[in-house]
């Protein structure tokens, strides 16, 4: 049980600002995301929660209880390093011990040699090795635990961080990209498990990370930070389909959303280079983006009418699909165009090619790049590619 | 074509094993010809001279004289009969005994506190290190002056607070002590160097690990991070301050002259005795030999700990 509650929480390093009253709930079991560029602010929020870092302002609760005066060891939460920080001179074993010995022996105990000759200390060194061993044998890791970590693989080390960090069952998790000193494949694989370990452990999982695949597979809510807010919190389709700013909409999803730029007229109708898009807004008049997923437009049949035209100037080929890169005149860069494989054969290089989108799966930005809430007001002739 | 083919092959391959061995060869001689001067130049200016003072010890050799006479282990079998010279390698193993600890736990604690602190480091780290810079023998003399029974600085002190003085110098009981507190003081600034740099380069998160994993007092991080994690420092420390507090010579021929009645006798202090001042250089020679001995003792103990553990890779 573990419910953890951000407060308006400031963070300043000198002048420079890196949380500006960041807010934040998460739920209990709730697997959280905290997503970002570098330097956004994302690890600093996870260390001020962990009590490794001291706000300049704000509340942090567990449960309902501010822990702000706690130290780590008291606030029952476990972290997983980027680095994985486990210590060079201990085994896997004694790595994943470390915490219970911390916690269930005293100082006495834990002496080399006057540790043993106390009475409980045997029953109790058990009672760790039998929690070790049982960690251990969930990840996997059983065969390495009389192992140093310097001879471990990357993957293997992040294991026996990930145990050292279970064997306590504590009340949430907080991983500071645990994945990124991973190689390409094992990232993948090793995001499913921790998924699959999310679930199995029912407790709550604080993630940080800069990479929006991990962002998007694993967690049930994102929150998505830039220079030290948080512009969106919500499910990942959510985040992805309905962005709630511009900068939301542009850090999510690759390769990036198209953007180009409209206008609200004054009966409400929008337009897009000109042309009536069929969506129309609440909104005041005014210059206005318009954001749409590449694999939300299609390319229109030659001859029939198109929303946009362009010259096709590259095409990337992936096997399953393909990345149609299409000049629009006026437009500094090419829109792309994510299209199945056959389709995308269809056109060649330097050819022109029509362009459409349902009204529905456009977004569209104010002039501060909030996005407005968007109507369509007339079934449009829709194109098919 | 493949019959055409394959004899032209078997040919190249041949000429092409011999360039190969030839090539190898030319290799070999530009190899031995480039590590020649190196060579010659450890075994002239190291192997070298360890070699001579092994021949030397075997022999009546006097500072000076004209000839010499071979006469086998009698320099050792003197040696191990001399009363002087166990003295001399017991006040020595003492010496080193206090030294070593005494300067390496000072430099650790010095280090973590200046580590600790956030002003003045390198103030501290400055003055600390002034005596490891300073030429021992002045150094030795101011020493001598502190610690002068009627108007040193250490007595009057004691006095004013109302402690009998001791005659440190004079004072069979307390001489050896005395040499061994200069020892640490003009040791520890050094070691505690060593400990800053191993102290620097300890990752971060290692304590932050150390912190989520509740590990809460000072004490039970430097356990578990600090220590551990200045394992390869501390062993480098051990050695050298062990090597180098075997050397201690300075302070024992300023100070004390080995007196009184051999209490503060030094192992290089008896060499430089019996070589300059008695000009049996063959029997100093002998005592070299065990001093070399205790040196290389301590090497072997590194590159042993090196090989086993401490290192963790």
């Amino acid at each position: 049980m573990a419910r953890i509650t951000v407060d308006r929480l400031h963070k300043s390093f000198g002048a420079t600002d890196v949380l500006r009253g960041v807010s934040l709930e998460i739920a209990d079991r709730e697997f959280m995301t905290l997503v970002g560029p570098s330097g956004c602010g994302k690890s600093t929020l996870l260390r001020i929660i962990a009590g490794l870092e001291e706000q300049s302002g704000g509340q942090v609760l567990i449960d309902d209880r501010v822990v702000d005066q706690l130290r780590p060891r008291d606030r029952d939460l476990a972290m997983v390093f980027q680095s994985y920080a486990l210590y060079p001179h201990l085994s896997v074993a004694e790595n994943i011990a470390v915490p219970l010995r911390m916690r269930w022996l005293n100082g006495w105990q834990r002496l080399p040699l006057v540790g043993a000759l106390l009475p409980t200390t045997r029953r109790d060194v058990r009672a760790i090795g039998e929690a070790v061993r049982k960690t251990a044998a969930a990840l996997d890791i059983g065969h390495l635990l009389d192992r140093k970590p310097g001879q471990l693989s990357g993957g293997q080390r992040q294991r026996v961080a990930l145990g050292r960090a279970m064997v306590r069952a504590p009340q949430a998790f907080l991983m500071d990209e645990p994945l990124s000193n991973l190689d390409a494949k094992l990232r993948v694989s090793m995001r499913a498990e921790i998924a699959q370990l999310h679930r199995q452990l029912g407790a709550t999982f604080v993630y940080v990370t800069h990479d929006q695949a991990e962002a998007m597979t694993m967690s049930d809510r994102i929150a998505v930070m830039m220079d030290g807010d948080i512009l969106q919190v919500d499910r990942p389709e959510v985040v992805y389909q309905r962005p709630a700013e511009i900068r939301v909409a542009r850090f999510i999803g690759s390769p990036s959303i198209n953007l180009l730029p409209g206008t609200i007229r004054g009966d409400r109708g929008i337009e897009l280079l000109g042309q009536a898009t069929g969506l129309s807004t609440e909104a005041a008049a005014g210059a206005c983006q318009i954001g749409i997923r590449p694999e939300r437009l299609a390319l229109v049949p030659a001859g029939a009418p198109a929303m946009l035209s362009g010259r096709l100037l590259h095409s990337e080929y992936l096997g399953s699909e393909v990345f149609l890169h299409v000049g629009v005149a006026d437009q500094d860069a090419p829109l792309i165009v994510r299209s199945e494989a056959q389709n995308g054969a269809s056109v060649h290089l330097d050819e022109d090619v029509g362009l459409g989108f349902a009204p529905e799966d456009a977004v569209v930005f104010d002039g501060r790049g909030m996005a407005l809430a968007a109507f369509a007001e007339q079934p449009l002739e829709r194109a098919h590619g | 074509m493949v019959e055409l083919v394959l004899p032209l092959r078997r040919s190249a391959a041949v000429t092409g094993s011999r360039l190969r061995q030839s090539r190898a060869r030319r290799r070999s001689i530009v190899a031995y010809a480039l590590s020649t001067p190196a060579l010659a130049l450890m075994l002239l200016l190291l192997i070298g001279p360890v070699i001579t003072v092994v021949i030397m010890s075997l022999t009546d050799y006097q500072l000076g004289a004209k000839s010499f006479a071979f006469i086998g282990a009698d320099n050792y079998v003197e040696m191990f009969d001399d009363r002087v010279f166990w003295k001399s390698l017991t006040n020595t193993l003492i010496y080193v005994a206090i030294v070593v600890p005494g300067s390496l736990l000072l430099g650790l604690g010095v280090a973590l506190l200046i580590e600790a602190g956030t002003g003045l480091r390198a103030f501290y780290r400055a003055v600390y290190f002034v005596p490891v810079m300073a030429t021992l023998i002045a150094m030795a003399i101011s020493w001598e002056f502190m610690l002068h029974p009627e108007f040193g600085l250490i007595n009057l002190t004691l006095e004013a607070l109302g402690i009998p003085g001791e005659n440190w110098l004079s004072d069979g009981d307390t001489v050896l002590p005395v040499l061994a507190v200069i020892g640490i003081w003009q040791l520890f600034g050094f070691n505690m160097v060593l400990f800053l740099a191993g102290l620097v380069s300890i990752p971060r998160q290692l304590y932050e690990a150390a912190a989520m994993d509740g590990a809460a007092s000072a004490w039970s991080r430097f356990r578990l991070v600090t220590w551990p994690q200045l394992g390869p420092v501390t062993l480098f420390v051990v050695v050298i301050s062990g090597i180098r507090s075997f050397q201690v010579f300075d302070t024992v021929h300023v100070l004390s002259k080995g007196g009184p009645n051999k209490a503060s006798e030094v192992l290089l202090y008896t060499m430089y005795a019996e070589g300059f001042e008695f000009f049996r250089s063959g029997y100093a020679a002998a005592v070299a030999v065990v001093f070399l001995v205790f040196v290389l003792l301590l090497t072997l103990v590194k590159t042993w700990a090196v090989e086993r553990q401490v290192h963790y890779q």
